[in-house]
C-alpha cells in the first residue's frame, strides 16, 4: 500500500462517520520501490489529495516537521520538494502493519502490502 | 452448459491458490482478460494523453491493472480473494491493492476516482453464497459506493456475465436506482460464446451529452466469431450425413444396432426398406 491510496481511504464501518479519516498507520515493515519520477502526472494528482491528511500522516510516520501543513502553489516549482513528494506518495510502500481508525478503533491488518478491509457482518 | 463458478462457492474460496496460479500461467485466460480490459478502456472513451486515477473492481491477479498501467493510468485495485491479490503483489503490479468485499461497499473519499472498470466480477454479487447475503442489498451497497467515489461525470465500464435476463435486470435496476445513467453494450450478440456484456454507466454530470448511446457493440466477424461459425457449420455437415428417417439406410442401421444388442431381428432381404407401392399411387 502506498500513501497515495491511503490518502483516498476512509474507515468503512457502519455509522463510523466522525474522525474516520485519515486512518492511522502502524508500520511494522516498509519498503522503498523506486519508480520513474514524472512531474506532470504528479501535479495532476495533487488536487485529488487531502493535503491536511497527508501532512498529518507524514508528520506521524517520519517525524518530519518540514513537510508543509498547507499546500502552496509555489511548491510546484520546487524540484527538490516534488521529488520528495514523489518518494512519499509513489515509492514508499507499507508492507506489514495495520490501519487503525481513530473514530471507532477498527483495526485493518496489512499483510504482504495488502490491507484487509473486509468487515464483519455486524459492521456492514 | 458448464456450471457457473458463482454457484459453487464464494469468490474468496473459489479463487484459491490453484485458481490464482491459472490466472498467471494460462495464456488463454490472460489473453481473454487483456482483450476484455482493452475493450473496457476503449468504452471509457478517455481523451488521448489524459492520465486518470482508475478504480479496478475485482482486480484479481492484476491482469487488467497491467493494461491500465500500459496506458499510463494510475489505478487502485480491490478484490476479495487474498490468493489472487498475493499473485498480483508478486507480479509487482503498479497499482495499490486492497482486500475488499465489493458487496460491503468501499469507503474511498467522495469523488476521487476519474473512472472505474471491472472485468468479469459483477455477476458474483448476484448470488447469495452465504446465508447472510442479500444480493439486492449488496448490489445497492456496491453501486452506492461506486457512485460516491467517482467524480461527477465519472464513467464506469463493468464487463460481466449475467446468468439470464433476470440477473441482468437486477444489476441494471440497482445501478439506475443509485443515480447512474447509461446502458448495456453487447458485443457479438449472435454468438453464445463470444457474446460479452458491458454495463457502461456515468455518475451524474451532463447526461445530455451521452456518447454512450451512440456507441455500438461490436458485430464484425473477428477471428473468434469466425471460429464459432466454423464450428457450427461443422455440426450442420455432421447432421446432414445422417440418413433420413425410415429410409432404407436408416432401417438397415437400426437393425444392425439391434443385432449388436443381441435382440432377435429379421434377416435382411431384398424387401428390406423397400418403398411400398401403396394405394397412394392410384389415389393421385
Amino acid at each position: 500500500m502506498r500513501l497515495l491510496s491511503h490518502n483516498l481511504l476512509q474507515c468503512n464501518v457502519k455509522n463510523c462517520k466522525s474522525n474516520n479519516f485519515p486512518l492511522k498507520i502502524q508500520v511494522d515493515k516498509s519498503n522503498i520501490i523506486n519508480c520513474e519520477f514524472r512531474k506532470e502526472p504528479l501535479v495532476k494528482l495533487i488536487p485529488k489529495l487531502d493535503w491536511n491528511a497527508l501532512a498529518i500522516t507524514v508528520h506521524n510516520l517520519a517525524n518530519n516537521k518540514e513537510f508543509p501543513e498547507k499546500f502552496n502553489p509555489a511548491l510546484l516549482d520546487d524540484l527538490k520538494f516534488m521529488q520528495d513528494l514523489h518518494r512519499i506518495l509513489m515509492e514508499t510502500h507499507i508492507i506489514e502493519g495495520a490501519l487503525i481508525c481513530e473514530g471507532c478503533n477498527k483495526r485493518y491488518p496489512i499483510k504482504n502490502g495488502i490491507p484487509n478491509m473486509i468487515l464483519n457482518d455486524e459492521e456492514v | 452448459m458448464a456450471t457457473r463458478p458463482e454457484n459453487i462457492c464464494p469468490p474468496e474460496i473459489y479463487y484459491n491458490q490453484d485458481e490464482a496460479v491459472k490466472y498467471t500461467n494460462s495464456t488463454r485466460i490472460i489473453e481473454i482478460q487483456e482483450q476484455l480490459t482493452e475493450r473496457c478502456i476503449e468504452l471509457l472513451n478517455i481523451p488521448e494523453d489524459e492520465e486518470q486515477l482508475i478504480l479496478d473492481i475485482g482486480c484479481g491477479s492484476g491482469l487488467s491493472g497491467a493494461q491500465l498501467s500500459e496506458h499510463n493510468h494510475h489505478w487502485v485495485g480491490i478484490d476479495i480473494s487474498r490468493d489472487m491479490l498475493n499473485v498480483a503483489a508478486e507480479r509487482e503490479s503498479e497499482g495499490d491493492l486492497y482486500e475488499i468485499d465489493m458487496g460491503q461497499g468501499f469507503n474511498f473519499r467522495h469523488g476521487v476516482f476519474d473512472s472505474a472498470i471491472s472485468v468479469s466480477a459483477l455477476q458474483w454479487l448476484c448470488v447469495a453464497s452465504k446465508k447472510s447475503y442479500n444480493p439486492v442489498a449488496r448490489l445497492k451497497k456496491f453501486f452506492q459506493s461506486l457512485y460516491n467515489c467517482l467524480r461527477a461525470g465519472g464513467k464506469a465500464v463493468l464487463q460481466f456475465y449475467p446468468d439470464g435476463a433476470q440477473q441482468l435486470e437486477m444489476i441494471t435496476t440497482a445501478a439506475m436506482k443509485c443515480g447512474f445513467g447509461g446502458g448495456v453494450i453487447v458485443d457479438y450478440p449472435n454468438s453464445a460464446k463470444a457474446k460479452k456484456l458491458y454495463l457502461v454507466i456515468q455518475a451524474g454530470g451532463d447526461t445530455r451529452e451521452q456518447n454512450i448511446v451512440m456507441m455500438n457493440g461490436l458485430e464484425d466477424e473477428n477471428e473468434e466469431e469466425a471460429k464459432f461459425n466454423a464450428a457450427q457449420k461443422q455440426k450442420q455437415i455432421h447432421k446432414a450425413k445422417k440418413p433420413k428417417i425410415k429410409s432404407k439406410e436408416w432401417i438397415q442401421n437400426k437393425k444392425e444396432r439391434q443385432r449388436a444388442q443381441g435382440r432377435e431381428v429379421r434377416p435382411d432381404s431384398k424387401y428390406t426398406g423397400r418403398k411400398r407401392s401403396g394405394p397412394s399411387k392410384y389415389l393421385k
